[in-house]
């Protein structure tokens, strides 16, 4: 029998991949909420997702290139 | 990495089941105002269950839940959309998508509270009334201080909110700079959007006043001072013995009668009345559909939508809409600027002075009668008929480049043919010239009898 451990491994992309849509509803939830409590309008700060976004893409990219290892010249 | 699916939809399904028994259990509460309100929970605790359901996952060991993907997006984009729908619906302004069209919600129900109020008013001191909404009317009295009195209107969902509204918005009377403000307490926009008042306020006749940011509709009358008003109101006024100055945001009427001095208006407004003005008028606007004037004492400048007027006195009157400029009994000189691509119908009769027309479409009707002033007319496009009485003395100088001449006064006048082109000159006596040109279109100098009898036989 193979006692190898079967857990699985998430790298950090992975990590950020999972979290970047719920982060995102989340943020959507709550720009709602403000707006109806009497703070800014929705209308006024639906940026911040985009800014979200970004960032989760940028963390994406940063650690996808990472867990790539940097490039070989081919000889 | 094998994966596997999120709890979150069971256990949405779940509640969604319980809220329906609950609501079928207990049919007095609404279950569309209870997702009005707290739908945007939805997308926290999605959002919220996933992250925890990540991190049990990492922590133990576990295969994590697939990551949401485009259908979970779309399917919170819906969500998004019925909700701000329900909220909007239930009555609540909300500007992201505005689904009422700016009606109150189809909920609501109106509350009225009673308004009554006094204040005293120190010598010399103005009156400033800011922030109305609805129907109020202004009136002078020989009472010493001022008084409001009439309903105030909430349109909220229930009672509570209508009594939470109401409170938040009572009148607040202060003293600033010589001057008693009247203002609802400041409040946020979505509230201040569900209160209006409909009152009628007294003060001293002698009081100068002033409104700023007035919506719904404002009448005023009686007073003796001046009396300034900003904002985007109806605004009716008369019988008035200060300067009127009134700068519209998006008024829909505007009605001047019986002012004692002048009367400026500017900003957007779509129809303006004014008569009997002692003092001068002066519209400098923009998405001025209709304009009525009649009676006014002293210099007349109008400008806006490509259309400038000027004249010294008008006993007539000057009725102007989209597709016509009317102007009867002026005193000049007169200047008629008129632009645009949709072009006016011109027709001046018992214009009293010289006399300068220069527009870009529209055929014009000059009636000249007895005894014309010099005259400057040039249209673009669009014919020129002047009608004078038989025996009135005047010389001509017409030319139009594309179109006809016609004349009615014999030997006195000679039309030449040019190819496309024609002129049309004379006169009787070196009567005042009147220059007529037009681009394309007929010139026709008539005889005012003529004209009658024509009329008399259509």
């Amino acid at each position: 029998m193979d006692y190898t451990d079967q857990r699985p491994t998430l790298t950090a992309a992975d990590t950020v991949r999972a979290v970047t849509v719920p982060l995102l509803l989340i943020a959507a939830g709550a720009l709602f909420l403000l707006d109806y409590s009497g703070g800014p309008g929705v209308r006024k700060t639906w940026p911040i997702l985009l800014i979200v976004w970004g960032v989760a893409w940028a963390l994406l990219y940063s650690f996808s290139r990472q867990e790539k290892g940097p490039r070989v010249p081919e000889s | 990495m094998q994966t596997r699916r999120s709890l979150f939809g069971p256990i949405l399904l779940i509640t969604l089941g319980a809220a329906l028994l609950w609501h079928n259990l207990n049919p007095q509460i609404s279950l569309l105002a209870v997702f009005a309100d707290y739908w945007p929970w939805i997308l926290v605790l999605w959002g919220g269950f996933r992250l925890v359901e990540f991190a049990a996952s990492a922590l133990l060991g576990r295969r994590p839940p697939e990551p949401l993907g485009g259908g979970a997006v779309l399917a919170a984009i819906f969500l998004c959309f019925a909700g701000s729908a329900a909220h909007s619906l239930s009555g609540n302004h909300f500007e992201f998508i505005d689904w009422t069209m700016g009606r109150s919600g189809w909920l609501d129900q109106e509350y009225d509270y009673p308004v009554r109020h006094e204040q005293a008013i120190a010598a010399g001191q103005g009156v400033l009334i800011r922030n109305f909404d609805g129907r109020v009317r202004i009136v002078g009295s020989e009472l010493p201080g001022l008084r409001v009195a009439g309903r105030k209107r909430v349109r909220a969902f229930d009672d509570d909110a209508a009594a939470r509204i109401e409170e938040r918005g009572l009148l607040e009377f202060s003293a600033q700079a010589q001057q008693l403000v009247v203002q609802p307490r400041p409040m946020a926009e979505r509230d201040q959007r569900r209160l209006s008042y409909d009152v009628d306020i007294e003060l001293p006749t002698g009081t100068p006043l002033q409104i700023e940011g007035a919506q719904g509709r404002i009448d005023i009358r009686g007073l003796t001072q001046s009396v300034t008003l900003h904002g985007s109101a109806s605004v009716e006024i008369a019988d008035i013995g200060g300067a009127v100055r009134i700068k519209a945001r998006r008024s829909q009427r505007i009605a001047a009668r019986r002012l004692g001095s002048t009367l400026e208006i500017d900003g957007r407004v779509r129809h303006v009345e004014a008569e009997e003005l002692a003092g001068s008028l002066t519209i400098d606007g923009n998405g001025v559909d209709s304009v009525h004037l009649a009676k006014l004492g002293q210099p007349v400048r109008l400008r806006f939508n490509n259309t400038e007027i000027e004249l010294q006195k008008l006993a007539g009157e000057i009725e102007i809409s989209p597709r016509s400029i009317e102007i009867l009994d002026a005193a000049g000189p007169l200047m008629l600027h008129s632009r645009g691509s949709r072009g006016r119908q011109i027709r001046l009769e018992k214009i009293d002075g010289a006399l300068v027309v220069d527009a870009q479409r529209g055929d014009l009707l000059w009636i000249a009668g007895e005894n014309p002033a010099a005259a400057e007319i040039k249209l673009e496009r669009g014919d020129i008929t002047v009608r004078l009485d038989p025996d009135a003395v005047f010389s001509v100088e017409a030319s139009t480049a594309r179109g006809n001449a016609s004349q009615e006064f014999g030997p006195a006048l000679q039309i030449e043919d040019r190819g496309r082109a024609a002129t049309l000159r004379g006169g009787r006596d070196q009567g005042p010239l009147l220059k007529l040109e037009t681009g394309r279109g007929d010139l026709k100098v008539e005889r005012t009898e003529s004209a009658v009898s024509r009329a008399v036989e259509i």
